[in-house]
């Protein structure tokens, strides 16, 4: 960014962007964990019909482009895993009602948010932050209780609508999942933190290998650093990551 | 800060100094994740030679010997790392930087207290930081994992209009093997420490040429009550009223020294 005498409202203008900012994330992390899906797509991230062209969200394995196949997956087809695990626990247990009430019974997801480094655009318009997430991940089975930790790299995109932040690009890099009480050197070397391909049913956008924490530290995505506008930074969608502006990818 | 007779302005300066010392402390954070020590050093602390990195096994005591320890060494070892990696796996030859080849040092932020002196030249922030270190290619052939509790003591200083560090102290509680029962009290939870048996093929933390050595700071023990350090930051008007995260602790402690 570059350096000039900035007035006292501006200033904590910016201070309080990194709060908001904090908030939204904040926000989206417990969305998560409560199965509010729907409702994080339409009050935290964007909602003007350009930005929502070109929201995302990516993953180890690519990205999903566009609020259309975002809320397909992340809506629709969560409630359809959730569907087919409460169908699972139902047979194996008939005193559980299956009801849409019942949707997520005996999971719990928690993303935690940490390490928050976020940096407001000279112009102030967009912002990008990145975070590490400790996270632990629980699901029911008929069978048995699968308890996971989950750590993560956040990095986002923001960008204001009519002065409010709003998720325009999200990428979430899992360095690696570890069962509770597991242990990692057990782990085959050849195992991803995350399987290659996306979960079944999943539609993406751009398949790849996005993210991996096989030569440990990945420079993707990149920290953030000062900027003016987003279009002299490094965008966290998919027009950002190094293979696709070699014009090929793994 | 509890300074109820600033000014709105001067409100404004400490909050604007609050946010960007957290950002400096995770900016600090992703770097040592990536290994990326020297830029670290030359982009956000001091340019001053009194400055000081602390951690269990002792202290580096000036940028000279803190560019050795953080930033030289470290890349030696880096190459040495590399060299007995890239036999067994070839395909590490294509990763541009090479530092974090060693581990991911993966230290999370959580439960900042940052007090802004009360003259807006220095601040000082205490963290917990509930980590892990993880590698996945490595001499080894087996992934590693281990997780690592510590506590984060940092001064800044307002240096040419750019906060920057001065004093980083790092106390390190508990670390131990991922993911094992009751790992804070595996016998290998000392993990800083010098005195266990080494593995020779991984650079150890207890071998950096520190100027001061330690311990400067103890891990869980059932035999110790839970250590006060680094110091919970107090309000303060100016650096020469407060104490630093350069003071000596625990050996130094004892010995009165």
């Amino acid at each position: 960014m570059t350096k000039q005498v900035m007035t006292d409202d501006v200033r904590i203008g910016r201070v309080w962007d990194i709060l908001e900012i904090k908030n939204l994330m904040g926000r989206h992390a417990y969305y998560h964990a409560y199965d509010m899906h729907a409702e994080e797509l339409d009050e935290l991230w964007v909602q003007k019909p350009e930005n929502q062209k070109s929201a995302s969200f990516g993953q180890n394995w690519g990205y999903q482009v566009g609020m259309g196949i975002i809320r397909k997956n992340y809506v629709d087809l969560n409630i359809k895993w959730h569907q087919e695990d409460l169908d699972k626990l139902c047979d194996a247990d008939p005193s559980l009602e299956n009801c849409p009430e019942n949707l997520g019974i005996g999971s719990m997801l928690m993303h935690i948010l940490s390490t928050p480094y976020i940096e407001i655009a000279g112009d102030g318009q967009t912002a990008q932050g990145m975070w590490y997430s400790p996270g632990q991940v629980t699901f029911a089975y008929p069978d048995k209780v699968n308890a996971l930790w989950m750590y993560e790299k956040y990095a986002v995109d923001f960008i204001k609508e009519d002065g409010e932040w709003k998720i325009w690009h999200l990428f979430v890099g899992t360095d690696f999942i570890l069962g509770v009480g597991e242990d990692m050197t057990k782990q085959p070397v050849s195992d991803t933190p995350v399987p290659d391909q996306e979960p079944e049913g999943m539609d993406i956008t751009i398949p790849m290998q996005a993210y991996t924490s096989r030569y440990n530290w990945s420079p993707y995505p990149a920290i953030p650093r000062p900027y003016e506008t987003f279009g002299e930074t490094i965008s966290n969608g998919p027009e950002g990551h190094q293979e696709l502006q070699k014009g090929g990818k793994d | 800060m509890a300074n109820s007779k600033l000014t709105l302005s001067e409100r404004i300066n400490r909050a604007v100094a609050a946010t960007t010392c957290e950002k400096i402390m995770s900016l600090h954070c992703l770097y040592h994740a990536g290994g990326i020590h020297r830029e670290e050093i030359e982009e956000f602390w001091t340019k001053r030679e009194d400055c000081t990195w602390s951690h269990n096994f002792g202290q580096m005591d000036n940028k000279t010997n803190y560019i050795e320890c953080y930033a030289d060494e470290q890349e030696a070892n880096a190459v040495q790392i590399y060299e007995q990696v890239v036999p067994i796996y070839p395909e590490v030859s294509k990763v541009k930087d090479r530092r974090a080849l060693i581990e991911v040092a993966m230290h999370l932020l959580a439960s900042p207290v940052i007090e802004v002196a009360e003259d807006g030249q220095s601040a000082k922030g205490l963290w917990y930081t509930p980590g892990c270190i993880f590698s996945t290619l490595n001499p080894q052939k087996a992934k590693e994992g281990m997780w690592m509790w510590e506590r984060y003591g940092a001064d800044f200083i307002l240096e040419n209009n750019k906060w920057v560090y001065l004093n980083l102290k790092v106390c390190c509680d508990m670390a131990g093997m991922m993911d094992a029962d009751n790992w804070p009290f595996m016998e290998d939870s000392g993990e800083p420490q010098s005195d266990k048996e080494e593995d020779s093929s991984k650079p150890d933390s207890s071998d950096v040429s520190v100027g001061i050595p330690g311990p400067l700071h103890y891990v869980l023990s059932n035999t110790q009550v839970p250590q006060e350090r680094p110091y919970i930051p107090q309000p303060y008007r100016t650096f020469k009223e407060t104490y630093s995260y350069a003071t000596l602790t625990g050996i130094y402690e004892e010995e009165g020294k």
